[in-house]
């Protein structure tokens, strides 16, 4: 498939709320069967590509695609292949959990039942009880169920996770494996839980004040930032100036302590060479990538 | 019929307020046949075409807004056709009897349609943009009440201006089909987007807080931006309840629930504009115009503590995080009390002291006795019914809070015109006397109650 054709394309995408940019220049695609991670702290614009990629947000400038389609003008055919569960759900809270089901099942063709029964057990949810009686957590489970039942294309949630426990949390990811499993659908996953991440995501897109800081596969991105040790039998220096890739340092004495992203191994010989000390080289969890990245 | 209609008239049919809506808007067509073949037209029947159709259009429009201002009507596929086609059929069966009817007995079916067209599209339009300018939408209702305007309604009910008619209906017609544009090509940052009649928090939210229009909607909404801004900013500099003295908390918590100038206001200039309207209509025959304002006024004297008491639950959300502030829970209870019932006396008072200011200046529409009743009556009458709708409001539902609404206007209204038609100061002293105990009686039981009821 080529590029033009991918499921979920963005391209140099900005939007601005009054004064304030939200995204900057932001483009991406997603490739289908891929489950992409979208990392980013608070207010780093997670929601509004989200929103903007699903036409509730109109764009300032560039363009967004899902299916083919673009954002603003997604026809039905489009919307019923596509699963959403927004940061903070709203259903109608006077429906009962079944009524509600039925009722958004009503307008999709593949509305898939025997889903959402299968759904409505893992997830404990009692079918008869009001929706405005669910909790947090309960709440966010059935507009998982709801975002999945009509089998998706493609996929895009936006913090699903936050308000499910952790049995909730492993149900939704086992689920989601489950329904990507075929290689044909696509998934946007927005979240705070790095771990989560780790453990389904195959790429990963980072964003840092609304801007596209980083999008690679989950290895790659792992592969490419690491941690070197540093021990030398004489003193270190206090910076570490000249050398490419080095995000942070820390040094003491004759030991010391970087983040290095990009050519490790070059920098890795660079400094057992100029330094005559001793590197090891130290995988780092995709949190702490993470937090390196954002330094 | 394709399932989505079904499911979305399922959703009309489960909700108690499409049967009450319904309920209403047949007892008023019920009522109108009779009076239109009794009367042989329909042109003193308007206020009552008006009801009937206004509020089941603004019930329509409300419903129709709760469903497509949501990000499921951008997503779920053909969501916003069938909840567009479902609601105009509504509407036009809620406004085409009325002049169906009227042709029937032998009057001008356009010049019904010419009132209940925009009239109708006005309700529905308003509702559909939501906040305030469905108040401002509403505005047009009053504008139909103004005496010299009142007159050429009855004129265009009976025919008399059958090209005006016309017009008005396809002005009418023409701001129905801005209403479907707007809830068609709406989007989250389209100003009135999520907005319901009822206002809530989440309409201050992100972009929508931010439109061009947010500053003066917050500034209209005492009860969201005030509430909004302690949150932000200033708890610690308001909120000295470490110490305080009890009046100050008292003061802090009004603050806090910020309906002191909404709340106060805006029944007692809603109640003005009413008394207006009733004088107007009331204006050539004078010798009906005092009965025509005691008949009324009594209602009127329950709406503003209602009101009041209402914007004050509409924050119920907010106390079970103000109780975990350092304060004893029965100090918590007393202050929020004493905070809700500040806020309704004054309104309370206001519209009494607006009545004496009527009464001073048209001495036939209201008499000084008249008025001592409805302050001896009408008085504790406000806090037995706040201690009621506080204690229905821990119910956790809003059907019992409307029904005591319902019940109290109605009660109170008995009483008062029992007293008025007696008009004797020994029944009506009796009648205070007892309504100042059972007032001390039930705001007894409620405080009790607030001391033991979840609050979560």
């Amino acid at each position: 498939m080529n590029a033009a054709c991918q499921p979920v394309e963005v391209r140099h995408l900005s939007k601005s709320f009054g004064t304030k940019p939200a995204l900057t220049d932001v483009t991406l695609s997603l490739a289908p069967g891929t489950v992409t991670g979208l990392l980013g702290r608070n207010g780093a614009g997670k929601t509004t590509l989200i929103k903007c990629l699903l036409g509730l947000l109109r764009p300032g400038a560039g363009e967004s695609r899902v299916l083919g389609e673009r954002s603003g003008d997604l026809s039905p055919g489009v919307k019923a292949r596509i699963g959403y569960v927004p940061q903070e759900p709203v259903i109608y809270p006077w429906m009962r959990v079944r009524q509600g089901i039925a009722y958004q099942g009503a307008f999709y063709e593949t509305w898939d039942v025997g889903l959402t029964e299968d759904l409505l057990k893992t997830f404990e949810l009692d079918p008869r009880q009001r929706i405005g009686a669910l909790s947090v957590g309960q709440l966010q489970k059935l507009a998982i169920l709801l975002a999945l039942a009509c089998r998706p294309e493609v996929l895009l949630l936006d913090e699903p996770v936050a308000a499910l426990d952790p049995e909730g949390r492993r149900h939704f990811l086992r689920v989601l494996l489950d329904l990507v499993a075929d290689g044909t659908r696509t998934v946007l996953l927005s979240t705070h839980i790095t771990s989560d991440v780790e453990r389904v995501c195959s790429h990963v897109a980072i964003l840092k004040d609304g801007k596209l800081l980083q999008m690679a596969e989950m290895d790659e991105l792992r592969g490419s930032v690491k941690e070197l040790r540093l021990a030398a039998s004489r003193p270190l220096p206090e910076a570490l100036p000249g050398v490419p890739g080095v995000l942070s340092y820390r040094g003491g004495g004759s030991s010391a302590v970087l983040t290095v992203q990009g050519d490790v191994p070059a920098v890795a010989a660079r400094l057992q060479r100029e330094l005559a000390a001793e590197v090891t080289v130290m995988d780092l969890s995709l949190e702490d990538v993470f937090l390196e990245l954002h330094r | 019929m394709r399932t989505p209609f079904r499911a979305i008239l399922r959703v009309y049919a489960s909700r108690w307020q499409s049967w009450l809506v319904l309920t209403f808007w047949l007892v008023q067509l019920l009522a109108f046949i009779p009076a239109v073949l009794d009367m042989h037209g329909v042109r003193d029947l308007f206020p009552m075409i008006l009801f009937a159709v206004g509020y089941t259009c603004a019930a329509i429009g409300v419903q129709t807004k709760e469903h497509l201002g949501a990000y499921r009507a951008a997503l779920v596929p053909g969501f916003r056709l069938p909840h567009l086609t479902t609601a105009l059929l509504a509407l036009g069966v809620a406004a085409l009897p009325f002049p169906v009817v009227a042709a029937l007995a032998g009057g001008s079916a356009l010049g019904v349609l010419g009132l209940v067209v925009p009239m109708g599209a006005l309700a529905f339009a308003g509702c559909c943009r939501g906040g305030w300018r469905a108040a401002a939408f509403g505005l047009g209702y009053l504008l139909v009440f103004i005496p010299g305007v009142s007159q050429w309604v009855k004129g265009l009910l009976a025919g008399q201006y059958p090209w005006v008619a016309a017009i008005l209906c396809l002005l009418g017609l023409w701001l129905l089909v801005d209403a479907v544009l707007f809830l068609v090509t709406m989007d989250e940052e389209t100003p009135g987007y999520e907005m319901q009649f009822r206002s809530n928090l989440r309409q201050f939210r992100g972009s929508q807080a931010r439109q061009s229009m947010s500053a003066a909607i917050r500034n209209l909404d005492r009860q969201n931006s005030i509430w909004l801004r302690l949150v932000d900013v200033q708890i610690p500099d308001t909120m000295p309840y470490v110490g305080a003295s009890r009046w100050r908390r008292i003061v802090h918590w009004r603050r806090a629930q910020a309906n002191q100038w909404f709340a106060v206001l805006m029944p007692s200039l809603i109640w003005l504009v009413m008394v207006a309207i009733q004088l107007g209509l009331a204006q050539p025959a004078a010798a009906s115009s005092r009965w025509a304002l005691r008949s009324t006024m009594w209602v009127l004297v329950m709406i503003p503590p209602m009101l009041a008491l209402s914007a004050w639950q509409a924050r119920g959300g907010m106390l079970n995080r103000e109780l975990t502030y350092p304060l004893r829970r029965r100090d918590f209870v007393i202050e929020q009390g004493v905070a809700a019932l500040v806020p309704q006396y004054a309104a309370w008072l206001l519209v009494l002291l607006a009545m004496v200011g009527v009464s001073a200046i048209l001495p036939d529409a209201c008499a000084w006795t008249d008025l001592l009743t409805a302050a001896a009556v009408a008085g504790p009458w406000q806090a037995v019914v706040f201690a009621l709708l506080a204690r229905l409001g821990t119910l956790g539902s809003g059907l019992p809070m409307v029904i005591g609404m319902l019940l109290a206007a109605f009660v109170g209204t008995l009483l008062l015109m029992g007293c008025v038609v007696l008009a004797n100061p020994a029944v009506t002293a009796t009648v205070s006397a007892a309504l100042v105990l059972l007032a001390g009686a039930a705001l007894a039981g409620t405080y009790r109650h607030w001391l033991r009821v979840d609050i979560a």
